[in-house]
């Protein structure tokens, strides 16, 4: 089936990435039907911090309700794109609720609120991890009433644990036409303290053998205390600054990106859900920590971006991760 | 809804809803400018006026009030200050028009009414047609509870307009008491939409680095920023100002240099005497009409004993007596006038004094402001000078003064710059165009992203 055919501000189109300048809504609508292996995206926290003046960013918006409806019309879009079978993984955090603003202090549920959209737009809800942030790192920031050390002294009652990332995973029903498999397990690990172990291949390649074998003793010991760590409720283990540099990104009067996306959690989930030569997607590309990410990784990539200086460093970026790739090709040839 | 849709209704701009009116059908008493920004508010059907102090906010009010009721045929009320309803009965007389002042809606007549904001449970909001807000900055020093009564009760009056002096342009909370009194956004929206909260106080917020020319282009879709006429385009002329001159009269006292705000207090009562002995000498001496500002009420006190024919204003009168001794002192009967600037600080008309004393400073720079513009404004013809009596050890009070009051220059020229340009402009024609989102390249699908062979 042939997609609308739709517009799009500006774009550099290669043979690994497409990168699209232009309103994530909109750009989606051009792609094909079921062509997106998977995706992975932040996309604005609701009103928390805003991009860009444009209407079109939807972290402009006058309230939470308004953030909900712009962001199902990409919701519907994501579901058309996505392969049957294949997932989308997003990255949020809940939000801190203001007096001025909400009425109340407390927490609002942002990431339940996302899930639940995708779910009521037929995708399954298939993982979520937390991802651990450091109170301490947030209250110095933010000044959280609830996270400081005095409000213990003078009430308790309004005290509060530090606010984690989440990344959320749902599931386009049907089946996969193409397994997303790792004959060998993992010979490499994305993150803090990688588990120490012999990187051999296993030798032993017999699910039935495998049953036997516990985590802890010997062989394949690498691979899965790998996957220990990924399969984790909780990451401990993400570099929460090996973030792509961002800084050259920012015009002027930018508000700071303040939430990257780490480059550890986009490597996990690019190698848990996708092959190499598959497509990963991402409608928030921002400065392009996933195409980047994605393409050092041999995946091909599509990202869109509404802010006009992020699309040029992401394309700075994207060919970066193609220039890097070839390099170490060379090393290794 | 489709996602254009959706994407036009997000858009902020007001569209006009008022009605059109030739210039050549607003009253020639009125200045060029405004005629135009009273042609502009009726054409928005709501907005507000930010205009500096003697710009005839009072006249354009009268002005568009009556043209709502000529063009509805609904009554419209207005609300301002104590006193200066009276004052505001006189200009539109100046008009040629009636304004009917009342006290409650037995009162109201076919047209303009006016009442004071102490009055508004007297009357039945939902049968007017048209609501004007003088000095709509009070609503700030209003609780919380009248501020909302006031803007609910007109929630549903069809059209609106607020007028006040400039806010500080970091004054958002002000704005967006504005913009909700005129149902452009709910105040909470406006801060979620161009701000952020960012430190620990819950009150603070900061307008977002991206929105800040959006959020003044939404500004001045509802709200007319001037200081003269001249920030809009216009000539001066009568507006340009006599010379105000400022005397620091520093009393000496004894004791310790004050540092905190508590030992400033301390300060100025234990120097009280001295403070008024200087200012009834200086009084005395003269046969001039004087407004003397004062800050506390044993200061109050003190001062009408001491100076000759001094009628004292202060909080604890009933509003009847108030409202009688400022339009006396507007009138010349009362020669001397003891107040706070917090009393008697807004919306008068005090041009027939041209000396004012400050015996007790409030630390407030806005309520200075406006008490030496009650003389200091259009229409006063003499240079007017201003005593500002302090005593020696309440440290450099007229320096903080000054350093607010440059502040507050430096805050407003950057809140006109922003605004003057989208709304002369607007002002004479009333369209906009809002076109940022330009995608014209078709996408182009590179060959290795196509759709899976598979049924979905």
């Amino acid at each position: 089936m042939n997609p609308l055919q739709v517009n799009t501000v500006d774009q550099v189109i290669t043979e690994e990435y497409a990168l699209y300048l232009g309103d994530c809504v909109e750009v989606t609508k051009g792609l094909p039907d079921n062509s997106i292996h998977y995706s992975i995206f932040s996309p604005p926290f609701s009103s928390l911090y805003t991009y860009s003046n444009n209407e079109r960013d939807m972290g402009n918006s006058r309230n939470d309700e308004e953030f909900m409806e712009h962001f199902r019309y990409l919701i519907s879009e994501l579901y058309r794109v996505t392969i049957p079978g294949r997932l989308v993984s997003f990255h949020c955090m809940d939000i801190p609720a203001m007096k001025s603003r909400d009425g109340f202090i407390g927490i609002k549920d942002f990431s339940g609120s996302l899930l639940r959209m995708f779910i009521n737009n037929n995708f399954i809800y298939h993982s979520k991890t937390v991802i651990w942030k450091d109170p301490l790192v947030e209250a110095t920031r933010t000044k959280a009433l609830g996270l400081l050390h005095k409000q213990i002294v003078k009430d308790s009652a309004m005290c509060r644990q530090g606010l984690p990332d989440y990344l959320i995973t749902v599931r386009k029903p049907g089946d996969n036409p193409e397994p997303v498999s790792h004959p060998d397990g993992f010979s490499r690990f994305y993150g803090e303290n990688e588990p120490e172990a012999p990187k051999t291949k296993p030798t032993l390649k017999d699910s039935q053998k495998h049953k036997t074998i516990s985590l802890a003793k010997t062989d394949p010991v690498y691979s899965h205390h790998v996957w220990r760590r990924y399969a984790s409720p909780v990451w401990m283990d993400i570099r929460q600054t090996n973030t792509l540099q961002y800084r050259s990104a920012r015009e002027e009067k930018d508000e700071k990106h303040i939430c990257p996306l780490q480059l550890d959690v986009i490597a996990r989930g690019v190698e848990l859900w996708s092959n190499p030569g598959d497509v990963v997607f991402s409608p928030f590309m921002g400065i392009g920590s996933e195409g980047y990410q994605a393409v050092l990784m041999g995946r091909r990539f599509v990202g869109i971006e509404l802010k006009e200086s992020y699309f040029k460093i992401a394309a700075n970026n994207l060919k970066m991760a193609v220039d890097e790739l070839n390099e170490i090709d060379e090393l290794l040839s | 809804m489709n996602y254009e849709k959706f994407i036009k209704q997000k858009q902020q701009i007001v569209a006009p809803s008022g009605f059109s009116v030739s210039r050549d059908d607003i009253n020639p008493g009125l200045f060029e400018f405004q005629k135009d920004i009273v042609k502009w508010a009726l054409k928005r059907g709501r907005a507000a006026i930010f205009a500096g102090t003697g710009l005839g906010k009072s006249r354009m009010q009268v002005e568009w009030g009556q043209k709502i009721h000529e063009l509805t045929g609904g009554d419209v009320l207005l609300l301002a200050p104590l006193a200066v309803a009276a004052q505001t009965v006189r200009e539109g007389a100046a008009l040629g028009y009636e304004v009917h002042l009342c006290r409650s809606q037995d009162d109201v007549k076919p047209g303009l009414n006016i009442t004071n904001y102490e009055m508004l449970h007297h009357f039945e909001p939902i049968l007017f047609s048209g609501i004007v807000l003088d000095e709509s900055s009070i609503l700030k020093s209003f609780t919380g509870k009248i501020r909302n009564e006031i803007i609910e009760s007109f929630a549903f009056t069809p059209y609106r307009l607020a007028c006040t002096a400039t806010p500080a342009p970091n004054d958002y909370m002000e704005l967006g008491n504005h913009a909700e009194f005129l149902g452009v956004m709910s105040r909470t929206e406006m801060l979620s939409m161009y701000f952020v909260h960012d430190g620990g106080r819950t009150s603070q917020w900061r307008l977002k680095g991206h929105a800040e020319s959006d959020f003044w282009a939404w500004v001045a879709s509802w709200g007319v920023v001037l200081e003269k006429p001249s920030d809009l385009g216009y000539e001066d002329g009568a507006f340009k100002l006599p010379p105000l001159n400022i005397h620091e009269i520093i009393v000496p006292a004894e004791g310790p240099p004050a540092n905190t705000l508590t030992e400033r207090r301390q300060a100025r009562k234990n120097s009280l005497n001295d403070r008024v002995a200087y200012c009834a000498e200086l009084i005395n001496q003269t046969d001039d009409t004087w407004l003397i500002w004062c800050d506390l009420n044993d200061e109050s006190d003190a001062l009408t004993k001491a100076i000759e024919g001094a009628v004292e204003v202060r909080g604890s009168h009933k509003p009847a007596y108030k409202e009688k001794a400022m339009l006396d002192f507007a009138a010349g009967d009362i020669k001397r006038l003891v107040s706070k600037s917090s009393i008697c600080g807004f919306g008068m008309n005090f041009q027939v004094c041209n000396r004012m004393a400050f015996v007790g400073l409030s630390d407030s720079f806005e309520q200075i402001f406006q008490a030496i513009r009650r003389c200091w404004r259009f229409g006063q013809t003499k240079p007017v000078d201003v005593y500002i009596i302090t005593a020696e050890t309440e440290g450099a009070v007229l320096e903080n003064i000054k350093r607010k009051e440059q502040d507050f220059k430096n805050m407003v020229d950057e809140m006109v710059r922003y605004t003057q340009g989208i709304l002369s402009e607007s002002i004479r024609s009333s369209e906009r165009e809002m076109t940022k989102y330009n995608a014209e390249k078709h996408l182009i699908i590179p060959e290795w992203l196509r759709s899976e062979p598979i049924a979905s």
